[in-house]
Formats: structure tokens, sequence, C-alpha cells
């Protein structure tokens, strides 16, 4: 439009009558509507459009003769991610204080026998354009580092030397008390308690045990570790055959290479420290006892700002799931996603989960209630499938109810829908998670530690289509045959008991005992 | 490997020798008994004047052990006879020798529950059964046919084939009583349970007579699926407020895991009845502020 005016006023000026030229053939005359979207336009170089290949990367595996694994799958991309995935965490630590694993995570990347402290290494690391990072779970930990692609060798060296020849000075140690001291005030004081609760709903799914054990270290602890204890727990547990080495976006053989060269042989700084009052590991096998936990607490004036948080009760329950072995794992990933759910003021849209039946059925029906989300978590030897709720402490009632409900709906009719609508959803978040190189590094890894074997996303896939409406009901009737958990922050005082609860989840209707109380 | 061993001298001055190894435990003992060439993990044996106890497990030990070559058809043929009356008089020459778990004297007994020892198709097993999931302690969990002791019994033993012919349908007649375990405190610690062992004879699980009230279904397992060091595992639990630790036993494989204060009775079961091939997992401590080692 603005050309043509252009056009007519250049006309008009010079008198000349401009003849059109090819590019502008198509702007100038006539309006836009008609240039032809079939043709290519005239002097542009002709686009040359990326293919797709079946091109894809296989992972392997090789056991080298001191029992360390190593696996890795290429990637294309400049970067790579190498890491050491250890068979250690909080569930190992029941002969120990604990913590331990609390404070190796924040202990990690500090001093050791090549490097002066956490400087010298990250400054290392920014040669190779590289970052390093530390996480540890209830039965595993991973250092890791994503660098530039050519640099593995040096990389696999500096992972060498920061999982196996650590200082630990008591300087560290003590900077690690301090920080954890205030990251457990922290988590009591946020108003999201997330973290305290999953701690307490394991807690009472596995009483005093294994998985149940603490996560994060106890206030009580944090004085009691010291490097004569973290030395004992390493020798236990950071040997070869405990560990993997797992390298995305590099070539094999030199990630077999470079293991050789700096991880075989050579001794770990806690060895030669003269004898260890714990000298084996504990090969406990996790033991799903159910239980109820409850922690009192003032959530009236949470929040940290000046506006007003709302004053909520969090309460979970939760029910015996099966181990990530078993062939029911899938059928029960499929029910988290069908039960999906979140907070009541998410946004949805696409990909949220809003066609879920936490959502549907409870969310959009119960205007009190907060959030309610399903979680999964599985283990080697277990599994718990929870789902986690909140609303004001005078809603409790209601609240426990409806999640009552819920579960025991989850062994009845499952309609084709929803069903067909959560396994195409779990598919597609596997396989889009799957496109990250740090998340393919932790799949791989994890799985070549727990099973020495790695299922391709497509073999998982295939595994999900198939699961049956029969398959979820299956699932959901064996879990509602276990014992409940229950854990609860917040104010109790309207909460059921765990009697009542238990009846409640074994009734056939998920109606909940009728109390007639006089005081409401 | 080494292990404590109690040496009983002649004149029964018990003297503690720290020994290197099993093997020199067979050397020294060759002189004194020639009959014994290979290193017998029994507490029964007893070499001329020497009464080797094992006084700290050492699971490796007995794992490789019993799986040598020359000890393996011993296991199986001491599994196929563990029914008969030779194995039965030792059991209960035995059970008054086993340690007793209970730690509160003031307790008293509140439950008895019968150890169905029975051969299903000819092979020696044991009888558990799932807890229905309309009674409301314990529903769904394995257990031993048994309950609550009633003011109307005569004794233990009356309440375990009482309530077994309850559960299960087997007459109290054809019950063979072979005695009972010593009493086993509960988790929280307010009542004891006693284990009766009764022999029932050939069983076919799917013929007995259920009562859907009470038992959801009903399994054997045999001793030496319950022997095989496979199936065995443990948990250790450590008490959060007070630091205590206890380790108790767990078993696999089966139909069903079979955990907690029945698991427990299986392991003094099988202390009792197969001491030469099983060794006990249960363990306790108390770990003092400050102190990092204990007995795993």
């Amino acid at each position: 439009m603005a050309a043509r005016v252009v056009a007519a006023r250049c006309r008009n000026i010079y008198g000349l009558k401009k003849k059109p030229h090819g590019l502008r053939n198509f702007c100038s005359s006539g309006d836009p509507g008609s240039v032809p979207l079939s043709q290519p336009l005239p002097s542009l170089p002709v686009p040359q459009y990326a293919t797709v290949t079946n091109q894809t990367y296989d992972t392997k595996i090789t056991t080298l003769e001191n029992g360390l694994k190593v696996t890795s799958e290429n990637k294309f991309g400049q970067f790579c991610t190498v890491g050491v995935l250890v068979d250690s965490g909080s569930r190992h630590e029941v002969a120990f204080p604990s913590g331990i694993s609390h404070f190796l995570e924040k202990l990690a990347f500090n001093s050791t026998a090549r490097f002066g402290n956490r400087d010298d290494i990250l400054q290392q690391l920014e040669k190779y354009g590289g970052i390093c990072d530390c996480q540890s779970s209830r039965d595993t930990i991973m250092y890791a580092v994503s660098a530039d692609r050519k640099e593995v060798d040096p990389v696999v060296s500096l992972l060498s030397d920061v999982v196996l020849k650590p200082n630990i000075t008591e300087l560290e140690i003590e900077d690690t008390r301090r920080a954890i001291q205030f990251e457990l005030e922290d988590l009591n004081m946020r108003p999201d308690p997330e973290p305290l609760l999953t701690e307490l709903i394991h807690s009472a799914a596995f009483r005093d045990n294994t998985v149940g054990l603490p996560k994060l270290c106890p206030p009580d602890n944090i004085h009691q570790i010291d490097q004569s204890t973290l030395f004992n727990y390493l020798s236990l547990h950071y040997v070869p055959s405990r560990m993997v080495l797992a390298g995305v976006g590099v070539k094999h053989e030199a990630l077999v290479e470079a293991a050789n060269k700096y991880i075989v042989g050579g001794n770990a700084s806690w060895e030669g420290q003269g004898r260890y009052p714990v000298k084996a590991v504990d090969e406990s096998i996790a033991q799903y006892t159910g239980g109820m936990r409850q922690l009192e607490k003032d959530m009236s004036n949470i929040s940290l700002g000046p506006n007003k948080f709302p004053e909520l009760t969090h309460v979970v329950i939760g029910l015996e799931s099966c181990s990530y072995n078993e062939p029911d794992f899938i059928p029960f990933a499929v029910l988290n996603m069908m039960m999906g759910g979140g907070g009541s003021f998410s946004a949805g849209g696409p990909g949220k989960g809003m066609y879920t039946r936490l959502y549907l059925n409870v969310l959009n029906r119960y205007h009190w209630m907060y959030n309610a989300t399903a979680y999964h978590h599985s283990y080697e030897d277990t599994g718990l499938f929870c789902i986690h709720a909140s609303a004001h402490p005078t809603e409790v009632r209601e609240l426990v109810g409806v999640l009552v409900r819920e579960f025991v709906r989850m062994a009845g009719p499952v309609g084709g829908v929803e069903l067909a609508r959560a396994k195409t959803q779990l598919q597609s978040m596997l396989m889009m998670n799957l496109e990250a190189r740090p998340i393919v590094f932790e799949d791989i890894g994890r799985q070549v530690l727990n099973n020495s074997a790695r299922k391709t996303p497509q073999e998982f896939c295939n595994m999900i289509a198939a699961v049956t409406e029969e398959d979820i009901r299956r699932v959901a009737r064996r879990m509602l045959e276990t014992k409940p958990s229950v854990a609860a922050l917040g104010d109790l005082r309207q909460l059921h008991s765990y009697e009542d609860i238990q009846t409640g989840l074994a009734s056939r209707d998920g109606q909940m005992p009728r109390r007639f109380t006089l005081f409401r | 490997m080494k292990l404590w061993i109690s040496v009983l001298k002649s004149n029964h001055i018990p003297q503690r020798v720290w020994v290197l190894s099993a093997r020199t435990v067979c050397y020294q003992n060759r002189n004194i008994s020639s009959t014994h060439t290979k290193c017998d993990v029994s507490n029964r044996t007893k070499f001329q004047g020497i009464h080797v106890t094992f006084l700290s497990a050492n699971k490796t030990l007995c794992r490789k052990l019993s799986s040598s070559s020359t000890m393996s058809f011993s296991k199986e043929a001491a599994i196929q006879n563990i029914l008969l009356e030779e194995n039965k008089r030792r059991t209960l020459e035995r059970i008054p020798k086993m340690r007793s778990i209970v730690t509160n004297e003031k307790i008293a007994v509140g439950a008895a529950v019968l150890v169905p020892l029975c051969t299903v198709k000819g092979v020696p097993s044991v009888l558990l059964t799932l807890r229905s999931s309309r009674l409301r302690s314990h529903r769904g969990e394995v257990s031993f046919p048994g309950g609550m002791c009633d003011k109307t019994d005569r004794d233990v033993v009356h309440t375990a084939l009482r309530e077994t012919e309850e559960e299960l349908g087997i007459p109290s007649s054809t019950v063979d009583v072979w005695g009972q375990l010593k009493p086993i405190p509960d988790r929280r610690n307010t009542m004891t349970v006693v284990a009766v062992l009764g022999n029932v004879g050939e069983v076919d699980p799917a013929k007995l007579k259920l009562s859907p009230r009470e038992v959801a279904a009903v399994f054997p397992l045999s001793f030496s699926h319950l022997l095989d060091p496979a199936h065995q595992r443990y948990t250790t639990m450590k008490r959060r407020h007070d630091n205590y630790s206890y380790t108790m036993p767990v078993w696999l494989g089966g139909p069903h895991r079979v955990w907690g204060l029945t698991a427990i009775i299986l392991d003094q079961v099988l202390v009792a009845m197969a001491a030469d091939w099983y060794r006990t997992v249960l363990r306790s401590s108390w770990r003092q502020r400050g102190d990092v080692s204990f007995h795993v």
C-alpha cells in the first residue's frame, strides 16, 4: 500500500513511468493478497531444507575390570555432559548419622588433591566452557560436568579427582554446616512446603528404614558429622563396582580410554586412614510399612512479604506402588499422568494437564481446594503413589473425603479418551524431555547403574502404548490393598484418624466412616 | 575370615580363641577327631572336648560353606528329613537353648499362632496365610494362622489350634504339635506372641476351607525356598527418637513378601529346625550420640 503511494509519487515527480522489475512486481502492483505463495521469489537463492535422517546413536556400555561401568551415547551438538553416578544415598545411612548425603552434596567440587578450592575448579572448567553440578537423591548421587565436547579427557580427570580424592577439610565442613542450617531454616519458612512434605510422606510410608530415612540432615546431626564419619561412609560406598561413568555427546572409545587412565588404579583420599568403625554396606531391602506422620505447625502467618498468604493445611495420602523394575511400573506411570493435578491458580493450557482427573473432578469442583497433585516415587525395590492436597484448616475433613473417593475411583471404570490422553501425554513428555542433553545423561546413567542395561525411549513408548484399561484397574486394586500412608502439616484439628482413613480406602465407594461431632 | 570361638576344654573353662580362618579350625581339630575332615557349621557338632560355637555371624562364611559341593547334598538331604522324628527331637532340644528376644519381662502373652509344618506334594513346607482386607488390623499382610488368647482357652496351644481350625479348616486332632517357641514381643512391646510348631501332614492348599472373613489366601513356602540365600534379605530400621536400630529378616520370591513379626517367627523356626543351614538375621543395638559404630 505504501509502496504504491511512493511509486505513484515517483511517477508524478519525475514524470517517468517506472517499469516494475521482478521483485516490485509482487509488492507494488495490486494488493498484497495477490502474491502467490506457490512460487519461489525470483531473485532469492533456492532454500535447502534439512531432511530427517535415520541416524540414531546407540547407548554403549562397557564394564571395566575394576567393576566400573562406562556408558555413553553420542549426540549432535557442541557440548557434552560427562558425569559419575554412585549408588549411594540417604537410604544407605542406617549405620551412620542421617544427613551424610546432604553433606556430600554440598561438599562436592571443593578442594581435592589437585585443586586448592572450588574457585580453582571453576576456573579450570571455564577454559572448556564448562559448568559442574552435584545432585543427590534418596538412592543415587550424581556429579556432572557439561563442557566442550573436545575436552573429554581433562573433564574425566577432574571428575575422578572430585569424586575419589576430595580433601574435605575442617573449614569446608564448617561452611557446609552453616549452609545446611540456613537451608533448613529456609525450608521451614517457605510458603510452599513441598520438600518437607516429601520427607514426611516417605517417613510415614517407610517407617524408620531405607527410603524413609531423612534425606535432609536432621538438625541434631549437623554437628555430629565430621571428616572421619564422611570418610568412613565414602570408603564403603564410593567403590568402582557401585559407580557408573556416563557421557552424552562423546565417543565411547574416548570415554573408556579416559576412564582407564584416570579412574582405574590410583588411591582415593580416604584409603590408608586407619580402620573405620562401620565395615559393611547396608543392603537392607526397603520395607513399606504405612502409617501416619503429623506435624502441627502454625501456618497462619508465613508470608515473608506484605501480602498475606492463605493459611493452608497440607495432607498427603499415599499407597504402595511398585519398583521401576516391575512390569507394573508403566501402568502406574500412566495412572499418575491420568490423575495429574496441580495448583488451582495454574493458568492451564496445553500440556499442563487441565483435563486430568484431579483438575476435572477435584480442583474444578471444589473452590476451596488450593492444589491437588499426584506423585509417583519409584525405587529399586518399592514405590509410593501419593496425592498431595491443601486447603484451609476448616476444610480438612472434606479434603480427606475427596482424596479417599478419588483413590477408590481409580479402581473404577476408566474412560477411553482419558486413558488415550494420559498415554499420549506420557509418551510426549518422555520424548520431549529426552531431547535435552543433561536429561539423556541422567537417564542412561541411572538405568545402567540400576539395571546394567538401557531401555531406549522407543521401547518405553511401546510399553506405554500397550497399557489397557484393565491394567490401570488392576494396578489401582493392587495399590488399594496396601496400608495407607498419611502425612499432614499445619493446623490438624479437623483431620480424621488414621483408622478412619484406612476404613475409607477399604470401602467400596470411598465413603469415609461417619462421625458425628458437635464441634466443627 | 575371622571367627570367635568359645573353646570349652575338658575342665569346662571357656576360653576365647581368635582363629584366622575356618580351615585352621579344621586342622586344629583333626588331631582330636579324625572323622570330621570338613568344617561343620553346626552348633551341635561336638569335637572331642571342644564345643565350637560361632558367636559372631559371618554371612559370607555360611554362604560359602553351604554352597560348596560337599555340603549341598547334605543340605538337600537335611531338608527332605526336616519333618521326621529325628529332627523333631533335635528341634525340641534346641528350643530351650535359643536366646530369648523379649526385652521387657513384664509383658504377658497375648496371642498365639500355629506354624503349620506340612508337605505339599511331598515337599516339606510351611503354610502361610494372607490376611483378608476386611480385617481391621494388619489387612493384606502375610501371617500365620492364629489370634488373640481367649479366656476360655486352656493354653496357648489350644488358642493356636482353635484359630487354625476357624481360619483354615484344619481339625485340631490332625495336628501333631511339636512344641512352642519362646515368646516374641510385638512391635509396640505391649504383649508377646507364642508360635506353636505343629505338623499338619500332607496338605493341598487349594482344598482347604478358608474363612473368607479372616483369610484371603493361603500359600506354602518350601523349606528349600526359605533356606535359599537368594530369597533371604533383611531390613535394618533405625528409630528416629532414640537411635535404636534393629534388623529384621525378609523373604522374597514367593507369591507374597514375608516381613514383620511373621518373618521374625519364621526366622526363629528356622534357627530351631535347621540351625546347620540358617543363621539368624535378628540384631539390635543402641547407638549413642557421637558413636558411629554398631553391629550390622
